[in-house]
């Protein structure tokens, strides 16, 4: 949803105007960082994608025809930068988001060596744990709040496919959080 | 429907995906299906979580950039008020200050070094003693010094 005065700065902002454009950079940038971060897992490189995507973003405003679909735009244009970057490293042994879709859990670090730090930490460390792919609706729809449709044209599939990766993305979250959830509803 | 079928009506459900006649007969069965009930209390419980993580994140990164900012807004620089100027603050990088610092230091500590051990000047008294004749030789006192 974007509200007027962000439609009146995104007007500004397609006709050249480079405060606009400097405040539309401002009001994306973390939203951009963040999506970056989840689906890379590396704090630089998430940096480095989400700047590289925010200036493509800006150069190509103009094209932008439903200023209504501005943050879908956005994360899309950041999607194909990570998508760049996971090809790159695919290249260099290290697989790209829709690869391996049997394999659910990347096992990066086993759960229950966090079970004793902070809760957000095991809620993060799980969420990394999770394939790309399935990492990536979860993001798009816990954190950005999407739609099911808006989330069908970010990551350029249909609507039932988002509502059966979505599913069983969270199935697999909950199968690594599961002896935790027990820990803390017996608590 | 099977209690799979069910999971995925429940996922959307809590999306607010899921139609209204879905949803009824989505909820007619979690009233006897506890396995269903608990993937339903798991999934609410979840997204609680991923909010809360979700906001922690943010905090993390707010205060992150907030950090970065302070740093880089501090610069290591010394004001020096001279008199006149009251208005004017006149910045010398940390380095140079230490440089005049030290060199200051080092000037009078060879001051004072200077100051002690220079001794006292001598007292210097000159007698003349007068020329007097023994016997018709005529004798001149040689002056003498005394300490």
């Amino acid at each position: 949803m974007i509200t007027p005065s962000e439609l009146d700065l995104l007007k500004r902002a397609q006709a050249g105007d480079e405060r606009a454009q400097g405040a539309l950079y401002d009001l994306h940038w973390r939203s951009v960082y963040l999506y970056a971060l989840r689906l890379l897992v590396d704090s630089d490189l998430a940096k480095d994608t989400a700047q590289n995507a925010m200036v493509k973003a800006l150069a190509s405003l103009k094209t932008l025809d439903h200023p209504k679909a501005l943050r879908s735009w956005l994360l899309m244009i950041v999607r194909n930068e990570v998508f760049t970057i996971l090809r790159t490293k695919r290249r260099n042994g290290v697989e790209p988001l829709e690869q391996h879709m049997d394999v659910l859990v990347e096992n990066r670090t086993p759960l229950e060596d966090v079970m004793n730090g902070e809760r957000s930490e095991i809620i993060r460390q799980a969420l990394e744990n999770l394939k790309p792919a399935f990492r990536e609706v979860i993001v798009l729809r816990e954190y950005e709040q999407l739609s099911y449709r808006e989330i069908a044209a970010v990551t350029d599939s249909t609507e039932s496919a988002v509502k059966s990766r979505l599913f069983h993305a969270r199935k697999v979250l909950l199968e690594q959080l599961r002896p935790f959830f027990r820990e803390r509803s017996t608590s | 429907m099977t209690c799979l079928e069910h999971e995925e009506h429940i996922s959307r459900y809590v999306d607010g995906e899921l139609s209204e006649g879905e949803s009824g007969s989505m909820f007619a069965h979690l009233t006897v299906c506890s396995h269903c009930r608990s993937f339903m209390r798991e999934l609410l419980w979840l997204r609680a979580e991923l909010m809360s993580e979700k906001e922690k994140t943010a905090f993390d990164l707010a205060m992150q950039d907030a950090e970065a900012k302070h740093l880089a807004g501090v610069s290591w620089t010394t004001p020096v008020r001279r008199a006149g100027w009251s208005s004017r603050r006149v910045s010398l990088s940390l380095p140079i200050t230490a440089v005049i610092a030290i060199l200051l230091l080092l000037t009078s500590a060879l001051l004072t070094r200077a100051i002690v051990e220079t001794p006292p000047p001598k007292e210097v008294i000159l007698i003349s003693l007068p020329t007097v004749e023994v016997q018709g030789y005529r004798v001149e006192a040689t002056p003498t010094v005394r300490q």
